[in-house]
């Protein structure tokens, strides 16, 4: 997804510090996109053996990325909580509005 | 086959005590007037991490999964049903991207649908307008699987008969239930009936994926079961197996494209921005994120419920007389359980089905009041009427869900679902890519648009690959250039992007005007606390000048 950074069409001035990918941003995308796409790597668990319970590796290896998943989408929450509380911190006057329409 | 009385009084009693819960609804956190888009249509727009995650996932898990999904499973496997497993899984990350950013510029703005934002980022009438009537247009069959779901319960039960009127008018009492209680409490009802909705499933599915296990010998007589159905010769068409246990290397990329599709179509349908508009703060849905995947584990035993039917040897026979997938789960519960616990079940089905119907036709509703009621048609109309015009919307697209179920051939009901994806998939380069930069230009998108829609309804409509039944039979289709079948509804977002970003390099090489766009960076950061973001929006500004 993209990430530029163009000033909006009507508005000069118009800028937030957010806006700017950081590190923590950098690192929350890449952790995501790793739980994107290596779960849609089919080549990787096409695959019966080996079984747990039963289980052919195909069957429990989606389900066990159900946790990585879940796994993945905490700690990101975490990141950018830290990030945006740090933030709020540091800002704790809100940027002036420049938005009256 | 005769109707099963026992679990026919439990689902009946189920049901009368929803509906009066969803009449009460009406009355929880008392709002002061129902009588305005955001009251009626968002509940206030203050609902908490655990409301708003019993919320979604009255959303995501649906009669899609009790019922379209163990179907596929039990008809031609891992390809055309187990694919919802990495689907639920890779929508999170997905939707982790962009939920706040849509959260703080609804907010901030007041928008109460997808297409609002796009109204206010682009300042282009026909772009949001195609934003809406594709929203619209989508949830139509999304909304018929779940009356699918409804039937399939009700027809086991027995229920029904074979005239034409008999056999739905079941559906058509459901139907009006569904729409009576919507009608007058709006998001409340659904968002109550939700957590009765999710215990009664947590039961259900726990006693079944234990139970049924240990009675038919174990998972792995279960799977060795579905392996040799799979590879058996096809009954329709003996040159080919019955389905695929494991998907082979051809059908890499059918199973990856429609899971990877089905991800990011979701967040585009106007229930699931509903729902995430209508959390109380920034964080809420990346929260919830983080906590929604216990459902993806569901959705996955579920799905197997689908395998323990083939050991089983369940024979879902519709009452005239011809197999019908749709009903294998409902039946697998009437031939294993008590009756009351049969009862107990088809409620949680049903139930299942019409909470995200009701929340699917509230979006709609929202969206065709905000964004062509008002942009177009009645631009002075007061909130009493937005109001009025979004209840009586609302009946109307469950109407057309309605004709959806009774035009197109059941047989397949996840079809319903990915036909749908295929439409709302076609809006996204417009809202996600419009979260993150303005470089698109406002008609390339639409060009974008347009082309993906005529690309995916043309192939959807008849150039599918293996149809057995046309129109709309099959979500698969080959994909020009990779020549393997895959999701048509990723090929044409494929289209579309091609097509946006040339348009897009060309109308700024031409310095073309891009509309006016009136969101600020910080819009995009907002949360609750900053300046004009309130965790109850109370007014209703016309967001069309």
């Amino acid at each position: 997804m993209a990430h530029s950074n163009p000033a909006p069409a009507d508005d000069g001035v118009d800028a937030d510090p957010r806006w700017k990918l950081t590190a923590t941003k950098v690192v929350v995308a890449g952790l995501l996109l790793v739980g994107i796409v290596v779960p849609l790597l089919v080549s990787t668990y096409d695959q019966i053996e080996p079984r747990l319970f039963g289980f052919p590796f195909f069957y429990w290896y989606q389900l066990l990325w159900v946790f990585l998943a879940a796994g993945i989408c905490g700690l990101s929450y975490f990141l950018l909580k830290r990030e945006s509380d740090a933030y709020r911190r540091h800002h704790p006057i809100i940027p002036a509005d420049g938005a009256e329409r | 086959m005769s109707i099963n009385w026992v679990a026919l009084a439990v689902l009946i009693v189920l049901f009368a005590g929803v509906t009066v819960m969803g009449f009460q609804a009406a009355k929880w956190r008392r709002p002061d007037d129902l009588a305005s888009l955001h009251e009626w249509g968002l509940g206030g727009k203050s609902f908490g991490t655990i409301t708003t995650w019993f919320l979604l996932g009255g959303d995501l898990y649906t009669a899609y999964t009790f019922v379209a999904v163990p179907a596929a499973m039990w008809a031609t496997g891992a390809v055309s049903g187990f694919f919802a497993v990495p689907y639920t899984i890779v929508l999170y990350p997905i939707i982790f991207f962009f939920l706040g950013r849509m959260w703080s510029v609804a907010h901030r703005h007041g928008y109460v649908t997808t297409a609002d934002f796009v109204q206010g980022r682009y300042g282009t009438r026909s772009l949001s307008l195609a934003v809406a009537l594709t929203g619209i247009l989508a949830t139509m069959p999304y909304i018929a699987l779940q009356l699918v779901g409804i039937q399939a319960v009700l027809e086991v039960v027995g229920l029904g008969g074979e005239s034409v009127l008999a056999k739905d008018l079941p559906l058509l009492i459901a139907f009006a239930v569904l729409a009576a209680y919507t009608y007058s409490s709006g998001l409340r009802a659904p968002a109550m009936i939700a957590f009765v909705k999710d215990i009664l499933i947590y039961i259900v599915i726990a006693v079944a994926v234990i139970y049924l296990p240990m009675k038919f010998g174990g998972w792995l007589g279960i799977f060795d079961a579905a392996q040799a159905k799979m590879a058996a010769p096809s009954a329709a068409n003996p040159s080919v197996p019955t389905g695929a246990f494991i998907p082979s290397p051809v059908q890499h990329w059918a199973y990856a494209s429609l899971a990877l599709g089905s991800a990011m179509a979701l967040f585009m349908y106007p229930h699931c921005v509903t729902a995430t508009l209508s959390s109380k703060d920034r964080s809420t849905g990346r929260r919830n994120a983080a906590i929604l995947p216990a459902y993806s584990l569901l959705l996955g035993l579920l799905a197997l419920l689908g395998y323990i039917a083939i050991k089983a040897g369940t024979v879902p026979m519709g009452l005239d007389g011809k197999i019908n997938p749709q009903l294998v789960i409902p039946q697998l519960f009437e031939d294993h359980f008590p009756s009351w616990f049969t009862g107990v079940a088809f409620g949680a089905i049903a139930i299942g089905a019409l909470v995200p119907a009701a929340i699917m036709s509230i979006a709609a509703a929202n969206l065709f009041t905000r964004n062509i009621y008002k942009a177009y048609l009645k631009p002075s109309a007061n909130d009493a009427q937005e109001a009025k015009v979004s209840k009586i919307v609302s009946l109307i697209t469950k109407l057309g869900a309605l004709l959806f179920v009774l035009l197109l051939d059941k047989q397949n009901a996840l079809n319903f679902q990915l036909l749908g994806g295929v439409w709302i998939l076609q809006t996204l380069p417009s809202i996600v890519f419009g979260l993150f930069t303005r470089w698109f230009h406002r008609w390339a998108l639409l060009a974008g648009w347009a082309v993906g829609m005529i690309y995916g309804t043309v192939i959807a409509y008849g150039g599918c690959t293996a149809c057995t039944t046309r129109p709309f039979g099959n979500s698969l289709a080959v994909v020009p250039g990779l020549e393997r079948a895959g999701y048509i509804g990723l090929t044409a977002l494929v289209v579309n992007l091609v097509v946006a970003v040339l348009l897009t390099v060309a109308l700024r090489a031409l310095k073309v005007n891009n509309g006016t766009d009136i969101t600020t960076q910080f819009d995009y950061f907002a949360d609750v606390g900053d300046p004009r973001v309130q965790a109850v929006v109370r007014e209703d500004r016309p967001i069309h000048p």
